[in-house]
């Protein structure tokens, strides 16, 4: 069972909440979702609307095994609205924010897990 | 303060001036948007740009993220790929000067690589290239 949590970035994040103690999981979860329900608003806000798909389509995926609840775009072409076409300009929206919420979630959970007591190391941007 | 437009500058500078990238693609480099009637080009576009603000108020350095890909229309792979590695070639791990940024690089490097066709009407249009990030700090 961990007793320490060090932090180096988001993947290593979702790694190492796998081996945290049931009560740090939980105590990091709300966080996560927090900013990834954030980051849906912010995303869906900042999308244009024609026909409404593509901001209908920035979901919440909760991971629960892991522990970490995802933010996903699931529009056919949104990766046309956020690179662009041949003629249309790249509209840079959800990788921006995505990188945004990932340094705040990384940020956040250790904050919550150093409330339980346990010891948080290394960069947290 | 940092000068993003002057880093863009330089950064579709080093692009644009060379002979081999131009002759895989020859309707040149452009910012966000080709001009009307381009068929091989390269897309330069700002994906994110953030400071650290937690280092000297955010006054360190700058990290800004450019998507930087080659567009052909038509199916034909040998240009487009040629392309893709010639950019790579140029951009990751070189060395840049930013003449009037007020900044110097410090690193750029490939991030990500992104590859996508796109069907418009009769057309087909491939998309090459990768996002680069260029920290740069203040002289």
């Amino acid at each position: 069972m961990a007793s320490k949590l060090h932090l180096s970035g988001f993947r290593e994040l979702r790694h190492d909440l796998a081996a945290l103690p049931d009560t740090a999981r939980d105590a990091s979860a709300p966080a996560l979702l927090a900013m990834a329900r954030k980051a849906q608003a912010e995303i869906m806000t900042a999308y244009p609307v024609v026909t409404g798909t593509l901001r209908a389509g920035v979901k919440i995926v909760n991971r629960v095994p892991r522990g970490v609840a995802a933010f996903v775009t699931t529009a056919p072409y949104a990766h046309l609205v956020e690179f662009g076409t041949a003629r249309r300009r790249p509209r840079a929206i959800f990788l921006p924010i995505s990188m945004a919420a990932r340094r705040a979630s990384v940020i956040a959970v250790g904050a919550a897990v150093e409330r339980l007591g346990l010891v948080v190391r290394g960069q947290r941007d | 303060m940092i000068d993003a437009s002057a880093v863009e500058t330089a950064l579709m500078g080093r692009l644009a001036s060379d002979p081999e990238l131009a002759a895989l693609l020859p309707d040149g480099v452009f910012f966000d948007l080709a001009r009307d009637g381009a068929t091989m080009f390269v897309i330069v576009s700002l994906s994110a740009s953030r400071v650290l603000p937690e280092i000297n108020d955010g006054e360190t350095f700058r990290a800004l993220i450019y998507l930087v890909k080659a567009v052909a229309r038509g199916a034909d792979a040998d240009p487009i790929v040629a392309a893709e590695h010639r950019i790579h070639a140029l951009l990751d791990h070189a060395t840049l000067d930013l003449p009037g940024s007020g900044g110097a690089l410090m690193t750029i490097r490939w991030i990500d690589r992104l590859r996508y066709t796109e069907r418009a009407g009769a057309e087909t249009w491939q998309h090459r290239g990768a996002r680069y990030e260029l920290i740069v700090t203040p002289l």
